[in-house]
């Protein structure tokens, strides 16, 4: 029951900066998930807010408290880490009942809840096993059990789930988001998989060299990225990116896409890239879409022909690699026929699907 | 026959075996033997003496025997325990130290860089009644009735005691140091988020992760302690009266200055028993740890 709060938050090793003066308010209940390449300063963020890790500038408040000072134990917060971080020389049960059996809490009252939380996970039949006795999705779930028999006032999860192999991972991952939906508590969660980011957050953060880079839905994220690097790093495949020269011709203004390709610049966008010579453009894979025949409404869409380099078939759709301005593009073509290396294949894009970025601040335009 | 021996498996395993032999096989069996004969080092004929259990029985009802068997029991115990706290409360000095360390971890080994009867040589003119620097410290504050350190019966125990845990403190140190280096971060900080201050994490946390290590130190230093001859026979010589007599210092009186080798064998026989036992508790301790941590 509390929200958390860091006003300024500033990490430091030396002259390195790990975490450079954050703010943000994370409301009761919320879901955040803050994701970056590694090193971008979100673990360390964690575990600044668990306590772990000094802070070297700026404050952080959970429920109204300020706790720049206090230890770890005295936060009333639960961590999830990366590698369980299990005590391997208690049961199962022990792991679960230990931060009561520290907090004084009688017996009776710890085996309570050590059955709900062995329950909510589906632990029953393990209550009695050793960490070492355990698979890792099993070590993982006494973990979160860990976690949540405390009922702390926010969770912080340090990439849970970066252990598991990859359908454990998606199941797990559903857990967490049901458990989240049960609990109601604050979560702040760490992770470098923008896919985990995507379907558990409430709200994403994304990091990059000790900076926010932006802050929304994953939504959000995903339509209106700000910059170049939130907009190649939410996604998957990541967003085509290229770099662009802008030509006029005839009072118009027209997009070099690749040596032969010029397509009209969206209307709305006219004023803004008027004046520039380069522009980046970001298209994501499915917006570039194969066609059999060229459409003539050059108004509302971009169109081309191009040759494959590659078609990878994954079943459901099948992803081409192309190449415009030497740089590799990705489309992805859904009702998927087979595809020559060496085919041309028509393409049309939405205008109103394009995004684009400026080429020297790299900002959304 | 004779061909069959030369196969190359038979010679491929005769160099183990050899040295085997040599090595421990051959000194077993020897001073098994003289154990049950009353060979006299002064009188090599005597080798072929055999008299049966004789030397055993007698040792049963030696009494300076049991007393010596008793004393090393003690300063076994006083000692490794001793060694033990010291050592581990070193090692987690160290532990929290971050410059340095090294430098430290070199600088705490010289005691052990000494050989044990210089260390001997050392402490006895420490604990010399009258020129020794202890009582000319004390001197100095007033006490000047010179303390009797190697002469009193309980003080000379004591001050062997100081000798041999100023030496080899270390060694549970260093041991100890690698355990606490080994030990994951990650239960150690999941325990502090847990509600747990620095007292209860090393309680609940890091104990068990380094009792192995300790058990590990506990073995070794046992079987070093359990045979200490150096110091004692440098220091006190077994005295004053016998007090500081333990089982190795006896053992070799009587096997070299006695010149009686086979009753000495008997004895070391007997005494074996006390490191075998002590191994063997320490041991069975040190599995029932790891397998606690769910090592194999």
């Amino acid at each position: 029951m509390a929200k958390v709060e860091l006003k300024n938050l500033t990490k430091k090793y030396g002259d390195v900066v790990a975490v450079q003066n954050m703010d943000l308010t994370i409301p009761h209940n919320e879901f955040l998930v803050l994701v970056g390449p590694s090193g971008c300063g979100k673990s360390t963020t964690l575990r600044m807010i668990a306590g772990l890790e000094e802070i070297s500038g700026g404050e952080i408040y959970i429920g109204d408290q300020k706790v720049n000072e206090k230890d770890p134990k005295d936060r009333n917060v639960s961590m999830v880490f990366q590698n369980y971080a299990l005590y391997p020389h208690m049961t199962v049960e022990e792991n679960l009942g230990f931060s009561l059996k520290i907090a004084k809490v009688n017996p009776d009252e710890i085996e309570t809840k050590v059955k709900d939380a062995v329950s909510i996970l589906g632990l029953e039949d393990l209550r009695k096993r050793k960490p070492s006795q355990l698979s890792g999705g099993q070590r993982q779930r006494v973990a979160m059990g860990r976690a949540i028999v405390r009922r702390p006032d926010a969770f912080l999860f340090d990439e849970p789930l970066s252990n598991l192999d990859a359908k454990l991972r998606t199941q797990m991952r559903t857990e967490i988001k049901k458990l989240h939906q049960k609990l109601k508590t604050t979560v702040i969660y760490v992770t470098h998989d923008q896919v985990e980011a995507m379907t558990l957050a409430d709200r994403i953060i994304i990091m990059k060299d000790g900076f926010i880079e932006q802050i929304g839905s994953p939504i959000e994220v995903f339509n209106n990225p700000v910059n170049v690097f939130v907009a190649t790093f939410i996604g998957s495949p990541p967003m085509n990116i290229i770099a662009c020269e802008i030509n006029k011709s005839n009072d118009q203004i027209m997009i070099q896409l690749d040596k032969d390709i010029h397509v009209h610049c969206p209307e709305d966008k006219i004023s803004k890239l008027a004046n520039l010579k380069k522009v980046i453009v970001g298209i994501r894979a499915e917006d570039i879409v194969p066609i059999k025949n060229i459409s003539n409404e050059q108004n509302t869409l971009w169109t081309f022909s191009k040759e494959i380099d590659l078609a990878e078939p994954l079943g459901t759709e099948t992803q081409l690699f192309f190449k415009l301005q030497n740089q590799e593009i990705i489309s992805r073509m859904y009702n998927p026929r087979p595809v020559d290396v060496g085919e041309n294949i028509n393409f049309q894009i939405e205008k109103n699907k394009i995004h684009f970025f400026d080429y020297e601040t790299q900002k959304a335009i | 026959m004779v061909r069959k021996i030369f196969r190359s498996p038979v010679m491929l395993i005769m160099p183990s075996i050899l040295a085997i032999g040599f090595v421990i096989i051959i000194p077993l069996i020897f001073s098994f033997y003289t154990s049950f004969t009353s060979y006299k080092l002064t009188r090599p004929d005597s080798l072929f003496n055999f008299v049966g259990l004789r030397n055993y029985e007698r040792l049963i009802d030696n009494a300076k025997f049991w007393y010596a068997f008793g004393r090393t029991i003690l300063f076994l115990a006083v000692v490794l325990n001793l060694e033990l706290l010291f050592g581990l409360g070193i090692a987690l000095l160290i532990n929290k130290i971050t410059w340095g360390q090294r430098t430290l971890r070199t600088i705490m080994m010289f005691p052990m860089m000494f050989s044990p009867i210089l260390v001997g040589f050392q402490w006895k003119y420490i604990f010399n009644d009258n020129i020794g620097l202890l009582n000319n410290f004390l001197y100095l504050f007033g006490y000047e009735s010179a303390i009797p350190w190697l002469i009193d019966k309980y003080l000379a125990m004591g001050s062997i005691m100081v000798a041999e845990i100023w030496a080899n403190t270390s060694i549970f140190a260093i041991l100890l140091l690698a355990g606490l280096l080994g030990i994951p971060r990650d239960p150690v900080e999941a325990a502090r988020v847990d509600g747990c201050n620095s007292w209860q994490v090393f309680k609940n946390i890091t104990l068990p992760f380094l009792m192995p290590f300790i058990f590990i130190a506990l073995t070794i230093r046992s079987l070093d302690v359990g045979r200490a001859y150096d110091i004692v026979h440098i220091m006190t010589g077994g005295g004053p009266a016998m007090r500081t007599e333990l089982l190795w210092t006896m053992i070799a009186r009587i096997g070299y200055k006695d010149a009686n080798m086979g009753f000495a064998n008997a004895m070391s026989y007997v005494s074996i028993i006390l490191s075998i036992a002590f191994t063997y508790y320490f041991f069975t301790k040190l599995v029932a740890a790891r397998r606690d941590l769910g090592q194999q």
